[in-house]
C-alpha cells in the first residue's frame, strides 16, 4: 500500500533539521521506502510504499514515529511533538442511544455524538493538506474523518445522528440482506459481515467497509455520531474482498490498528469538530473494551543480534535502538504488538536501524553441499547449444494455451481465453513457419496427485522433412543412441528426461582401425513407395565389415548408396569383399524386389 | 631414413629462405619431377616407404606455403580475402536460456546446487509452509492462478506456483540436514499481463541454510552475482521490506549499470531495485524440518526476466516479446 503525505502535515508531528530530500533517503534506508519526493509550491510531497505488516505506518503519526527513530542515526536531530491540548473530558452525560456489541466482531468500540455542527468548508490548510495526501476534501464533516485516518491509521466514520432509530446494534450479517453504502452501491450480502442495525430494523454501516446511505451525514446534518472502532480483521477482509469494497478503511481494519488508539483518536476527533464545525460533545464517550491490551515482551538475545549482524554491537546500543522505536524494557509499544512476535523481529528493528549498508560483507565459509539432485542440467543446455548451432532458432511458448485438449488441466480462474487449459504436448504451441526448437514441461493430470511434469523437446516449424529428419539423427548421433522421437512430417516431439539419462556423453571408444576401409558406391532401382529406412537397415545388418551405409544420391527410383567395408583384424580387398555385395544385391531383390543398375563382377 | 633426412634438409633450408624466389627455387629442387625427393624415392621399396614419401612430400609443401605467407603476407597466387564467406546455418539460442545458463554458472562458483521443482504445486509449499496461511492479506501481492481440481486433504489447493520459493521447503526435504545452498530455477505464473509482466516467466531462488549464516553472508553473495552479471563496478545494497517467510526481509538494490550510480533519468537515485530477499522465517525452517535455533539461513528470489532487462545494453522494453515467436526480435540473439 503506498500512502502521500505531504512535508507540512509531517512537522506537525516532527521537530527536526533534516532536509525533505535527507528524510524520504534516510527512510528508505532504514523504514519506509519513499518511492518519489515531489515539490509542490512550497511543500513537498512524499510517496512511500508501507508494507503489509507495518499498517502502524499508514499514517502520519506512523512515519514521524519511524522518522524519530531513524533521522538521529544519520547526525540529524529529529523529535516527536507530543500533544499539547488535553481535552476535558466531560462523562456526566447520558448516551442517547441504546448499544448492543458483540465483542468477538468489534474487540473496542467508542463512540460520541457531537451536536450543532455546522456543515462548511474545512480550513484551506486543511483542504491543502488532504489533497496533497490524494484525499477529495468534500466538507468539514467528511474531512475529519479522512483527516484523522490519515493522521493516526485509524478509520473513523460519522453518522447523522439524527436518522438513526434509537439504537445501535454491532452483529453478523444474514445471508440475502442488502444495504446501500455512501457512494450509492447496492450490496446483497453474503452473509458473516460486521454490521449495524438500529431499532428501525434496518442496517446503517457495513462496518470498517463504508457507512450506509440512510445514515450519511448531508448538508442539513446538525448533530453527529462520531464513530471509532477496531474490527475482527479476517471478517473485515471476507466482506471487503467479496464484495470487491477495498477501502482505505478496509485495508486499515484487516491489519488490524493499535486498539490502543482509538480513545485518543476519538478525543481528537472532538477537538476538530470543535474547531472546524463549531460542534459540541453532547453525550458521555461510549467505550466498550472489555478486553484491554495488556503490554507484551518480545526480547532477541544480544549473541543472536551479533550472530545475525555479523558485527559486534553492544546491549546499551540495543537498548538505545529499541528505545528509540518505542520498546520500553522488552515491552513492544502497542503499535507493534501485532507485527512484533519472536527474537528474529527484535533483530531486524536492531539490524535496520543500525543501518544494512553499514553492515559488513562476505562471502561463506561453511561447507558446500554435495547432495545433487539427478536433473542433468548441463546437458540440457549442450542440447540447446547444439540445435541452435545448426541453424534453428529457441522460442520459449506459453505453457497455458486456448485449446481444449483431452487430458488437459484447466485453469480455475483464466486471466484470459487464451490461457484455460496447461498443455500436454507443446505441439499445437508451434504453429511459427521457421525451424525452431523448445524444451519445456508439459503437464500431465494424475488423479489425486499433483500433475507429472515432462521436459518435452520439440524440433518443428521445417518445410523439408529431409532436414527435419537429419536434425533429429544428429542429435542422437550425439546422444550415441538410436532414435527415440515421435515424427510427423513437420515435427519431431522426444520425450527428453529418459533419453538425457540414457545418453553417453562419451560412448565406448572403439581401436582405430590400421587397415584402411574399402568404400565404393551401389545403386539400385527400388520400387515405387517403399520405405528407405528399412532397406539400409537391411544393408547393415548383412556383414559385420559393412561399417557404414550412406543414401548419397537419388535420381527418380535410382537410389545410390555409399557402402563402407572395414575390418579390426586384417586388410580388405576387392575380392574380399565381393561375396558380401553379392549377398547385398541378392536380399535386396528378395525383400524389396530392387535392381542393381549395372553388373557385378 | 633417407626420406627423413631430405625432409629435415628441405625443412632446415626453407626456413632460411628471405624471397619467394628463392622459395620458388627450393620447390623445383625437391618437388619437382627430377627433384631430389624423386630422386631418392626411385631407389626405395615402393610399398614399403608409400605412405613415408607422401608425408615428406606433404611436410615439405606446406612448409613452402607457410614460408611464402610469411614472407609476403599473402599466398602466391591472388587471392580476394574481402570476398563474403559462406555462413554456416545461424541458429539463435533464446535470451532466457542464455539467462539461465549464466545464472547457473554464476551461483555454481559458490557452490549453489541447481534444482528444479514443480510448477503445479500444493498451496502448502507456495504458501502456507511460508508463513503464509489461508485469507493472510500478503496473499494479495501474488495474483494466484488456481487449477480446477480436487484440493489435496492436507497440503490444499492445487496452484500454478507463484515464484520459486515454493523450493525452499522442498529442498530442505530433499537434503535433510543442512548445508544447503540452493539454486531453484523455473517457470512461475501470475495473473498479470503487460510490457513488464507476462502471465509465464522465470524466477531464479537462491537458498543458503547452515549454522551461523548472516546478513554479511547475503550482502557478500549478492555483491558477488552483481560483479559478475552487471559488471565489476557494481555493488548491491539492501533496504528494509516485507516477505512473511523471511525475517528480517529486504528489497535489493543494484547500482544502475547506466550512470554507474551517479544518478540518471532512467534510475533517478542511481540505484535500480531487483527484487526481494531475507534472511529464513524460523516458521519456514520449521515447516521443512530444520531446527531455527541450531540454523539460520538467508533467500532470495528474483525474475530472470527482470536482472535480463537490466543487463548492460540490453533494454529490453517489453517482455512479452520473449515469449512472442517474432523473429525480428529471436534473430537478434
Amino acid at each position: 500500500m503506498n500512502i502521500s503525505i505531504p512535508h507540512s502535515w509531517l512537522k506537525e508531528f516532527l521537530t527536526t533539521d533534516a532536509s525533505p530530500q535527507k528524510i524520504a533517503e534516510c527512510l528508505s534506508f532504514c523504514g519506509p521506502s519513499v518511492e518519489k519526493l515531489t515539490k509542490a509550491s512550497d511543500d513537498w510531497i512524499y510517496e512511500i510504499e508501507v508494507t503489509t505488516n507495518r499498517v502502524d505506518m499508514m499514517s502520519v503519526l506512523g512515519i514521524c514515529r519511524e522518522a524519530a527513530a531513524i533521522l538521529p542515526q544519520f547526525g540529524y536531530k529529529a523529535k516527536l511533538k507530543t500533544s499539547s491540548t488535553l481535552l476535558e473530558v466531560d462523562q456526566n452525560r447520558s448516551f442517547p442511544l441504546k448499544v448492543k456489541v458483540d465483542h468477538q466482531l468489534c474487540p473496542r468500540f467508542t463512540a460520541v455524538v457531537i451536536s450543532n455542527v455546522t456543515i462548511k468548508l474545512s480550513p484551506l490548510k486543511i483542504k491543502d493538506r488532504l489533497e496533497k495526501s490524494g484525499i477529495r476534501a468534500i466538507n468539514n464533516v467528511v474531512d475529519i474523518s479522512n483527516y484523522l485516518m490519515r493522521a493516526y491509521g485509524q478509520p473513523v466514520h460519522t453518522f447523522d445522528f439524527d436518522k438513526i432509530k434509537s439504537a445501535i446494534i454491532l452483529r453478523l450479517s444474514r445471508k440475502g440482506e442488502s444495504l446501500t453504502t455512501l457512494d450509492s452501491k447496492t450490496f446483497t450480502l453474503p452473509g458473516g459481515d460486521i454490521v449495524i442495525e438500529d431499532a428501525g430494523k434496518r442496517l446503517i454501516d457495513l462496518c470498517g467497509i463504508m457507512g450506509g446511505l440512510n445514515s450519511a451525514v448531508d448538508n442539513q446534518t446538525k448533530n453527529v455520531l462520531l464513530f471509532v472502532q477496531t474490527y475482527s480483521p479476517t471478517h473485515i477482509r471476507r466482506t471487503s474482498m467479496i464484495l470487491g469494497q477495498r477501502s482505505e478503511a478496509a485495508q486499515i481494519f484487516e491489519k488490524q490498528p493499535d486498539p490502543e488508539q482509538v480513545r485518543p483518536v476519538l478525543l481528537a476527533g472532538i477537538q476538530l469538530f470543535k474547531e472546524w464545525a463549531g460542534g459540541a460533545q453532547s453525550s458521555k464517550i461510549i467505550n466498550l473494551y472489555p478486553h484491554p491490551y495488556k503490554p507484551k515482551t518480545v526480547s532477541a538475545p544480544l549473541q543472536l543480534i551479533k550472530e545475525r549482524l555479523g558485527v559486534e554491537i553492544s546491549q546499551p546500543e540495543v537498548d538505545k535502538i529499541l528505545k528509540s522505536l518505542g520498546f520500553i524494557n522488552g515491552q513492544v509499544p502497542s503499535w507493534r504488538a501485532k507485527d512484533i512476535n519472536i527474537p528474529e523481529d527484535i533483530v531486524e528493528e536492531v539490524a535496520r536501524i543500525y543501518g544494512y549498508h553499514k553492515l559488513p560483507s562476505q562471502l561463506m565459509a561453511t561447507p558446500i553441499p554435495t547432495n545433487y539432485p539427478e536433473t542433468d542440467f548441463y546437458l540440457e543446455q549442450q542440447i540447446k547449444q547444439w540445435l541452435a548451432g545448426w541453424g534453428l532458432t529457441e522460442i520459449y511458448t506459453n505453457s497455458l494455451v486456448s485449446e481444449n485438449i483431452p487430458g488437459q488441466l484447466k485453469i480455475k480462474n483464466a486471466l484470459s481465453a487464451d490461457w484455460q487449459y496447461l498443455r500436454n504436448s507443446l505441439a499445437p504451441s508451434h504453429t511459427q513457419n521457421f525451424p525452431a526448437f523448445e524444451i519445456a514441461n508439459i503437464y500431465l493430470p494424475r488423479a489425486g496427485k499433483l500433475p507429472e511434469e515432462r521436459l518435452q523437446l520439440i524440433i518443428s516449424g521445417f518445410k523439408d522433412f529431409a532436414k527435419l529428419k537429419g536434425i533429429v539423427d544428429a542429435l542422437f548421433a550425439k546422444f550415441h543412441l538410436p532414435v527415440e522421437a515421435k515424427l510427423t512430417t513437420t515435427n519431431a516431439v522426444i520425450d527428453l528426461e529418459p533419453i538425457m539419462k540414457k545418453a553417453k556423453i562419451y560412448p565406448q571408444y572403439q581401436p582405430l582401425s590400421i587397415f584402411p576401409p574399402i568404400i565404393e558406391d551401389l545403386t539400385f532401382t527400388i520400387p515405387l513407395k517403399t520405405f528407405i529406412g528399412p532397406v539400409i537397415g537391411a544393408i547393415k545388418q548383412i556383414d559385420k565389415i559393412i561399417t557404414k551405409v550412406e543414401l548419397t544420391k537419388t535420381y527418380e527410383q535410382n537410389f545410390t548408396f555409399t557402402i563402407t567395408y572395414q575390418s579390426q583384424t586384417k586388410q580388405l580387398s576387392a575380392l574380399m569383399i565381393a561375396p558380401t555385395r553379392k549377398k547385398i544385391v541378392q536380399k535386396l531383390k528378395t525383400k524389396f524386389k530392387t535392381d542393381l543398375v549395372g553388373e557385378l563382377d | 631414413m633417407p626420406l627423413l633426412n631430405l625432409k629435415n634438409q628441405a625443412l632446415a633450408l626453407i626456413s632460411q629462405t628471405v624471397s619467394g624466389q628463392e622459395l620458388a627455387q627450393l620447390r623445383i629442387a625437391f618437388l619437382g619431377r627430377k627433384g631430389q625427393l624423386n630422386q631418392v624415392f626411385k631407389k626405395l621399396d615402393k610399398v614399403n616407404y608409400g605412405r613415408q614419401f607422401n608425408e615428406t612430400k606433404q611436410a615439405i609443401e606446406s612448409a613452402l606455403t607457410e614460408r611464402q605467407t610469411q614472407l609476403t603476407g599473402t599466398t602466391a597466387e591472388w587471392f580476394d580475402l574481402t570476398a563474403p564467406g559462406q555462413l554456416p546455418p545461424l541458429g539463435h539460442l533464446h535470451p532466457i536460456s542464455q539467462a539461465i545458463a549464466e545464472i547457473q554458472r554464476i551461483f555454481e562458483h559458490l557452490g549453489f546446487t541447481r534444482v528444479r521443482y514443480p510448477e503445479v504445486d500444493w498451496d502448502h509449499y507456495v504458501f502456507e509452509a511460508l508463513n503464509m496461511p489461508a485469507d493472510h492479506p500478503a496473499r494479495d501481492e501474488w495474483e494466484t492462478i488456481f487449477i480446477d481440481a480436487p484440493a489435496h486433504p492436507k497440503l490444499g489447493q492445487m496452484v500454478l506456483t507463484t515464484h520459486t520459493s515454493n523450493g525452499q521447503v522442498r529442498e530442505m526435504e530433499r537434503v535433510k540436514k543442512p548445508p544447503i545452498r540452493m539454486l531453484n530455477l523455473g517457470k512461475c505464473y501470475r495473473r498479470q499481463q503487460d510490457p513488464t509482466h507476462t502471465i509465464m516467466f522465470h524466477q531464479f531462488e537462491g537458498l543458503v541454510v547452515d549454522k551461523g549464516i548472516s546478513i554479511p553472508h547475503l550482502k557478500g553473495t549478492l555483491d558477488y552475482f552483481g560483479r559478475q552479471w552487471f559488471g565489476p563496478k557494481i555493488k548491491s545494497r539492501i533496504r528494509p521490506f516485507h516477505f512473511q517467510f523471511t525475517e528480517p526481509s529486504f528489497e535489493v538494490d543494484f547500482t544502475c549499470t547506466a550512470c554507474n550510480g551517479r544518478g540518471c533519468r532512467f534510475c533517478k537515485s542511481g540505484w535500480v531495485e531487483v527484487g526481494g530477499a531475507g534472511m529464513v522465517h524460523p516458521k519456514v525452517l520449521s515447516a521443512g524440518g530444520i531446527d531455527p535455533r541450531a540454523y539460520s539461513g538467508f533467500a532470495f528470489g528474483w525474475g530472470v526476466e527482470r536482472v535480463l532487462r537490466l543487463k548492460p545494453g540490453l533494454n529490453i522494453d517489453d517482455i512479452r516479446l520473449l515469449y512472442s515467436t517474432n523473429q525480428e526480435f529471436l534473430n537478434q540473439f
